[in-house]
C-alpha cells in the first residue's frame, strides 16, 4: 500500500499544471502576506504615518498601554475620562447632531494630535461598543453613556445582543425562538470580565485565514486528473484488469490524495500563522475573541477561534477534495471539473444574496462564503433544524463532513464500476 | 484450466459489437483475428473484467470471473490496444508500481522488473522517464507489465503494433517461452505473427468467431483456392479488379508474378499453378482489402466449438444475415 501511496503522490505532483499551481499559490500567499505586513499604517504619536513593522509595534504599544480586565468600574471611569477628554472643548449635544464628517473636522480642528489620536484609540471604541450607533463617530455618542450605564457595560452588551437579534440581520432574517434562546444562552457563557490586550498576531490569522481558499484551489487544481487521467490517457484499463485495482489502488488514491492535500494545507497555514506571529506577535493567545469582534456571543480565546477558523477552511478543503474526487471518478473531463470548482469555490461568492437572508444564510456556506472571520464569530449566523439550532461554524462542518461522506464513496463507485468502452 | 466464454454478448444500444459468442480456451496460444470493428477488443476487454458483458458469463475453472473478482484479476495479464502510461515516470517506476497493483511481493518485485526489461530489450533503460520512448519502447513495456506476475491467463491486444521487425521476432520468443500451461490470447493485425505461434487460430467478424483451429486447419480453408501466375503487368492490374490479390511482384522485364485467390478455374488462361495456401491469404479470402467482410465465394470453416447455435443470429461467414 505504501509503494502505490508513493507512485499515486509522483503521479499527482509531477505534472506541470500541479506544480505550477502549488508553488505559485505557495508563493502567492507568502507574497500576500507580506504585503500585508509591509503596507500596515498607522499615525503615531504626533500624527506621522509608521508603516510595516515600525506600525505594528506602535499599534502593540498603544494596546498593550490599556490592557487588563474590563471590569465595569474600569470601563466607567475610563468612558468618564473619555468624555472629558472629549467634550473638553466642545459641545456633545452640538456635536452629536453633527454629521460624522463635519464632526470629524470640527475634532481635528480643536484638538491636537495627540488628543485627536487618543479620541480614536482603539480601546475607546471598543469599550463604548454597546452603545455604537452606526455612521457616528465614537465622540458623538459617547455623550449617552451616563456613570450608571457605563458600569452595566455587560448589562448594556447582552442588550445589544438581543437588539441584534431583534433586527434580523437588517430585517433579512427572523430568529426563531430556538435560535434566539441559542444564542442568548452561548452570550450568557462569555466569561466576564474580558481581558483587553494585544493579540495582533491572532487578530491577523482570523483576517487572513480566507486566503486558505487559493490552497484549497491548487488542491482541486492537482487532484483533478486522479481519476480523470487514468481515463483520458486510456491507463483505465492496466489498472482495472490488475488484481488490486478495484480496492487497494483507490485507497492508495484517496489516502495519497489526503496526505497531498493536507501537507499542502498545512504549509499554507504555515505561512499564514508564520508571518502573522513573527510579524505581529504571538502573545494574546488566550485573549477572548472579544478583543476581535466585541459582539462575539462565544467563549472562545483568540488561538481557539484562529484554529477553529483554520480547522473550518481544513473542512472546507476535505470536502472540495471529495467533490473532486467524485467528479474526477464520474467523467474524463478535467476542465469540465475544474470549471466545477472554480463556480464553487469563487464564483458563488459573487451572487448576489440581498434582500433575502435565506439565501444569504445559503452562500454564507460555500467557500468564499467563509471568508470573513467575523460573519464566523460575531454575525449570528444561524440553521434552525427542526428544534436544532447549529450555528455556521457548526453547519460549515456539517456540510463539507457531508461532502466526504458522500463524494468519497461516489468517487469509489464510480472508479470500480467504470467500464473500459 | 479452463477459461469459458459462455454465450456472451455486448450490445451498445442497437449495435451488436459481440453476438453469442462461446468458446473453452485451454492453455494454448489463441490468435484472434479479425477485421477492424470484428469485436476483437470487446471481447477481449471483456475476458479481462473491465467491461461487463450485456449477457452471458465468463468462467475460469467452473467460476464465473465476476464473481472471482480480484482472485481472477491476480491470475490475469492484459497489455491492451492503446496502451496508457505515465510519462514523468521511469521505466522501473511504472514496473514497480504495476507489481505493486498486481501483488507482487515487494522484495521480488525490482529483481522481476528488471529482469523482464532485460527480456523485451529495455535494459539500461530503466531510469529513462516513458515520455521520452518511442512507441515500439512503449508497447515492449506494456509487454513486460502484462507478463509481471506470471499470469495464467495473459491477454494481448495488438501487442505487436509499432515494433519493428526485430522487436516482433524478440516478442515472439518471449510468449512463446511464456506460454507453457497458460492460456494466451492475442489478436493482431499481422498475421504472420500468430502464424509462428498460435496453437490455435480465432477469427472473428461482425462480432461472432466464424472460425477456429489450428493455422493449419484454418488454412485448409482456401487450400486451392491460392495461385501463382507471372502474367504480363498491365494483366496484373486487370486481375486485381477480377480476384483478390495478395501479392505482385514486377520483376523487372515487363513481367509481374501475380498471387492471388480465387475459386473459380479460369485461371488456367493466364497459366497460374497452384501454391500452398497462408493464414495471409485465409485473411484476405475472409476480409477484402478494406477490412470489411469479403462476400464473394465461401470456403470451407471449421465452426468453433459451441458456436453453431448462435449463428442464428447477426452477420456469419459466407454472407447474409440469418433470421
Amino acid at each position: 500500500m505504501r509503494s502505490l501511496i508513493k507512485f499515486e503522490l509522483k503521479k499527482m505532483l509531477t505534472r506541470r499544471v500541479a506544480i505550477v499551481a502549488n508553488v505559485g499559490m505557495l508563493l502567492m500567499l507568502t507574497v500576500v502576506m507580506g504585503l500585508n505586513v509591509v503596507q500596515t499604517k498607522t499615525e503615531g504619536n504626533i500624527g506621522e504615518i509608521l508603516s510595516g513593522p515600525t506600525a505594528i509595534a506602535h499599534r502593540r504599544d498603544v494596546t498593550e498601554a490599556r490592557a487588563g480586565e474590563l471590569t465595569p468600574e474600569r470601563v466607567a471611569a475610563d468612558i468618564a475620562h473619555y468624555q472629558d477628554i472629549a467634550y473638553e472643548k466642545l459641545d456633545p449635544e452640538e456635536l452629536a447632531e453633527m454629521s460624522n464628517a463635519t464632526a470629524y473636522e470640527v475634532v481635528a480642528e480643536t484638538y491636537d494630535d495627540a488628543t485627536r489620536l487618543e479620541l480614536y484609540d482603539p480601546y475607546y471604541i471598543t469599550i463604548l461598543k454597546p452603545w455604537a450607533v452606526k455612521g457616528l463617530e465614537p465622540y458623538q455618542y459617547a455623550s449617552r453613556v451616563t456613570p450608571e450605564m457605563a458600569l452595566d457595560f455587560y448589562g448594556a452588551l447582552a442588550d445589544s445582543l438581543q437588539v441584534t437579534l431583534d433586527e434580523g440581520m437588517g430585517g433579512e432574517w427572523v430568529y426563531s425562538p430556538a435560535e434566539r434562546a441559542y444564542w442568548t444562552q452561548m452570550e450568557d457563557g462569555v466569561p466576564e470580565p474580558l481581558t483587553y490586550g494585544w493579540a495582533g498576531g491572532w487578530d491577523n490569522i482570523l483576517d487572513c485565514a480566507a486566503f486558505l481558499v487559493f490552497i484549497v484551489f491548487a488542491m482541486c487544481v492537482t487532484v483533478t486528473p486522479l481519476f480523470a487521467s487514468e481515463y483520458r490517457d486510456g491507463t483505465d484499463a492496466v489498472l482495472l484488469s490488475a488484481r488490486y485495482g478495484r480496492g487497494r489502488l483507490v485507497s492508495a488514491k484517496l489516502l495519497a490524495a489526503i496526505l497531498y492535500a493536507t501537507v499542502l494545507f498545512a504549509l499554507g497555514v504555515a505561512i499564514i500563522c508564520g508571518v502573522s506571529l513573527v510579524f505581529y506577535g504571538a502573545e494574546g493567545a488566550s485573549l477572548p475573541i472579544q478583543n476581535y469582534a466585541l459582539a462575539s456571543p462565544y467563549a472562545l480565546t483568540m488561538w481557539q477561534a484562529a484554529a477553529m477558523y483554520v480547522g473550518v477552511f481544513y473542512l472546507v478543503m476535505l470536502g472540495m477534495l471529495a467533490l473532486t474526487l467524485a467528479l474526477s471518478a464520474l467523467t474524463p473531463s478535467t476542465l469540465a471539473i475544474i470549471v466545477t470548482d472554480v463556480v464553487v469555490l469563487f464564483v458563488s461568492g459573487l451572487l448576489p444574496s440581498a434582500g433575502s437572508g435565506l439565501l444569504r444564510h445559503v452562500f454564507t456556506l460555500f467557500p468564499m462564503g467563509l471568508q470573513s472571520a467575523f460573519d464566523l464569530f460575531a454575525s449570528l449566523f444561524s440553521y434552525p433544524l427542526g428544534p436544532v439550532v447549529l450555528d455556521l461554524i457548526g453547519t460549515a462542518a456539517l456540510v463539507y463532513c457531508a461532502l466526504v461522506v458522500v463524494g468519497v464513496p461516489v468517487a469509489w463507485r464510480a472508479w470500480c464500476r467504470h467500464q473500459v468502452a | 484450466m479452463e477459461l469459458v466464454l459462455d454465450r456472451l454478448t455486448k450490445q451498445y444500444g442497437p449495435k451488436i459489437a459481440v453476438d453469442r459468442v462461446s468458446a473453452r480456451l485451454r492453455p494454448g496460444v489463441y490468435g484472434l483475428l479479425g477485421a477492424n470493428g470484428a469485436g476483437k477488443t470487446t471481447i477481449m476487454r471483456m475476458i479481462c473484467g473491465i467491461l461487463r458483458p450485456s449477457s452471458g458469463e465468463i468462467s475460469l475453472d467452473g467460476r464465473s470471473i465476476a464473481e472471482l473478482g480480484g482472485e481472477y484479476r491476480a491470475r490475469l495479464g492484459y497489455l491492451p490496444q492503446d496502451f496508457g502510461y505515465y510519462p514523468e515516470f521511469t521505466a522501473l517506476d511504472f514496473m514497480e508500481y504495476m507489481a505493486a497493483l498486481k501483488g507482487v511481493d515487494a522484495r521480488a518485485a525490482r529483481a522481476r522488473s528488471l529482469e523482464l526489461l532485460d527480456r523485451v530489450g529495455l535494459a539500461g533503460e530503466e531510469h529513462r522517464r516513458i515520455r521520452t520512448f518511442s512507441g515500439g519502447m512503449k508497447q515492449r513495456l506494456g509487454i513486460a507489465q502484462a507478463v509481471l506476475n506470471d499470469p495464467d491467463v495473459l491477454v494481448l491486444d495488438e501487442p505487436t503494433a509499432g515494433l519493428d521487425p526485430k522487436e516482433r521476432v524478440r516478442f515472439r520468443n518471449l510468449i512463446a517461452g511464456f506460454a507453457t500451461d497458460k492460456i494466451v490470447l492475442l489478436s493482431t493485425h499481422i498475421v504472420s505473427d500468430v502464424e509462428y505461434i498460435a496453437d490455435s487460430i480465432l477469427m472473428m467478424r461482425a462480432g461472432s468467431f466464424i472460425m477456429q483451429g489450428s493455422p493449419a486447419e484454418v488454412v485448409r480453408g482456401v487450400k486451392g483456392m491460392v495461385w501463382e501466375a507471372r502474367v504480363p503487368v498491365r494483366k496484373a492490374d486487370e486481375l486485381a479488379s477480377r480476384v483478390p490479390v495478395v501479392n505482385v511482384h514486377h520483376d523487372g522485364d515487363g513481367m509481374a508474378t501475380v498471387r492471388f485467390l480465387s475459386s473459380e478455374p479460369h485461371v488456367a488462361e493466364l497459366s497460374a499453378v497452384p501454391v500452398a495456401p497462408t493464414l495471409e491469404d485465409l485473411y484476405l479470402h475472409v476480409f477484402d482489402e478494406s477490412g470489411a467482410e469479403h462476400t464473394g465465394a465461401a470456403v470451407p470453416v471449421t465452426a468453433v466449438e459451441g458456436q453453431r447455435c448462435s449463428r442464428r443470429r447477426g452477420v456469419h461467414f459466407g454472407g447474409g444475415r440469418h433470421a
